[in-house]
């Protein structure tokens, strides 16, 4: 079983070795066939012709993160769920047991709306 | 060690299907899109328009791979490949054929979930990275709705593993029942808005709203750089149609052989069109109504379904 579970990881990386060895391929042929000839004008940030006004890394307002905060903890409910999921056919008490479990959760997602979490402000 | 190679093997050929893919897909798309609109789309080159997507790919090959002084280079480059490489990995374990999944592994329903869900971060490296206004924006923005809808994705297909009692594609369509159909039907409709939303098209592509934001995060990529995005997008459609139709219309329905596998693609096929009839029909959303569909909508939508199916399962 060991062996089986090191040769999936392994073909994971792979997989992973290979989708990003297809790219650097292409990337490679496009660096071989296109032109080269920077000029200071093309270097510039894409604008409507205008020199940029400011620096984008500046603080940006980011909406909902309260948003952020919910979406980790569901994410670890969904996490969870996922673990049981494949055991509960046929299985009543089990299936009780996680529906408190997804109802709190829900009654969580219920009062962040209350509380105005989800609103646009 | 023979994992490696044949990881790498189908990593390889996941690329050359998503190029294939977005070859035929962006002349088809352009012609339905035409369709949609009263136009003809292409319709110079080859029969039908057929060589324009290649004339495309080749006039982008062509073009001057420009990385603009201020961008964060490092960043700057690396982020394509963040982007590409979740999209490619997702395809490797969708059950293609009776008894064949590329990668078959006892967690591929949620390395399906979570793995594309890694793109998320290329995007926003590579509107952070290009250090422009429109393209910072963008990225942020994309952040905000991938993590939003990952959810309601996730959770929409969880139903189909509890009623299989496994999270292995194969066994999934192994214990595949006609009546999962109605019954999963909620978590369908979520699971194809939340795609849609994942992959940015029309009515959630507000990161890269052409009419506020330019490209958006794409904005200051040219060339076949922004190739790759494109192809990146193309790919999500593939895997999510491709999915779709696996866990919740049954995939090849248990066909051994060819004849499985051409069922099996042409049902990913009829969701890929809807997708594209979606895109092509709707206007784009407001960044409060995306955010308020996500969360007040789908996700209870969701939990809905998720409840129903915990009731049936008890039973069986």
């Amino acid at each position: 079983m060991e062996g089986a579970y090191a040769d999936s990881v392994l073909s994971v990386i792979g997989l992973a070795l290979a989708a990003v060895a297809f790219i650097l391929i292409v990337f490679l042929l496009s660096a071989v066939v296109s032109p080269r000839n920077p000029t200071p004008e093309k270097l510039e940030p894409y604008e409507c012709g205008m020199p940029p006004a400011g620096v984008p890394w500046a603080a940006v307002r980011v909406r909902f993160t309260g948003l952020a905060l919910l979406l980790v903890i569901f994410d670890a409910e969904a996490a969870m769920l996922f673990a049981v999921a494949g055991g509960l056919r046929g299985f009543p008490a089990g299936v009780i047991a996680v529906g408190v479990f997804v109802g709190l959760l829900t009654l969580g997602l219920l009062y962040a709306w209350r509380k105005g979490i989800l609103e646009w402000r | 060690m023979s994992g490696l190679i044949w990881g790498a093997i189908y990593g390889l050929a996941a690329g050359m299907v998503i190029s294939l893919a977005a070859f035929i897909g962006v002349w088809g798309e352009r012609k339905i899109a035409g369709r949609i609109q009263l136009r003809y789309g292409p319709q110079e080159l080859g029969p039908f328009g057929l060589l324009q997507t290649g004339a495309d790919t080749l006039k982008l090959l062509l073009k001057e791979d420009i990385t603009p002084a201020a961008v964060d280079v490092r960043i700057f480059r690396v982020a394509p490949l963040i982007v590409f490489a979740p999209a490619a990995m997702s395809l490797a374990v969708i059950p293609y054929a009776y008894g064949f999944a590329p990668i078959d592994t006892g967690v591929g329903v949620l390395f399906f979930v979570a793995v594309p869900a890694i793109s998320v971060v290329g995007v926003l490296l590579a509107g952070w990275s290009s250090r422009n206004t429109y393209a910072t924006l963008g990225g942020l923005r994309a952040a905000a709705q991938m993590i939003s809808y990952e959810l309601p994705r996730t959770l929409s297909v969880l139903p189909v593993v509890l009623l299989a009692g496994s999270m292995r594609p194969l066994d999934i369509m192994d214990a595949w029942q006609w009546w999962w159909i109605p019954l999963t039907f909620i978590g369908f409709i979520v699971y194809f808005i939340a795609s849609l939303a994942e992959i940015n098209r029309v009515p959630f592509d507000l990161p890269e709203a052409e009419a506020e934001l330019v490209a958006g995060p794409f904005a200051d990529y040219s060339g076949i750089r922004w190739a790759i995005f494109a192809m990146a997008e193309y790919g999500g459609l593939v895997a999510a149609s491709l999915f779709g139709a696996a866990v919740f219309f049954g995939g090849y329905l248990g066909v051994p052989g060819a004849l499985g596998v051409i069922v099996f693609v042409l049902k990913a096929l009829v969701i890929a069109l809807l997708m594209l009839w979606v895109s092509w029909t709707f206007p784009r959303m407001r960044p409060d109504q995306l955010m308020a569909t996500a969360w007040k909508v789908l996700t209870p939508m969701a939990l809905i379904q998720l409840v129903l199916v915990g009731a049936v399962i008890s039973w069986l």
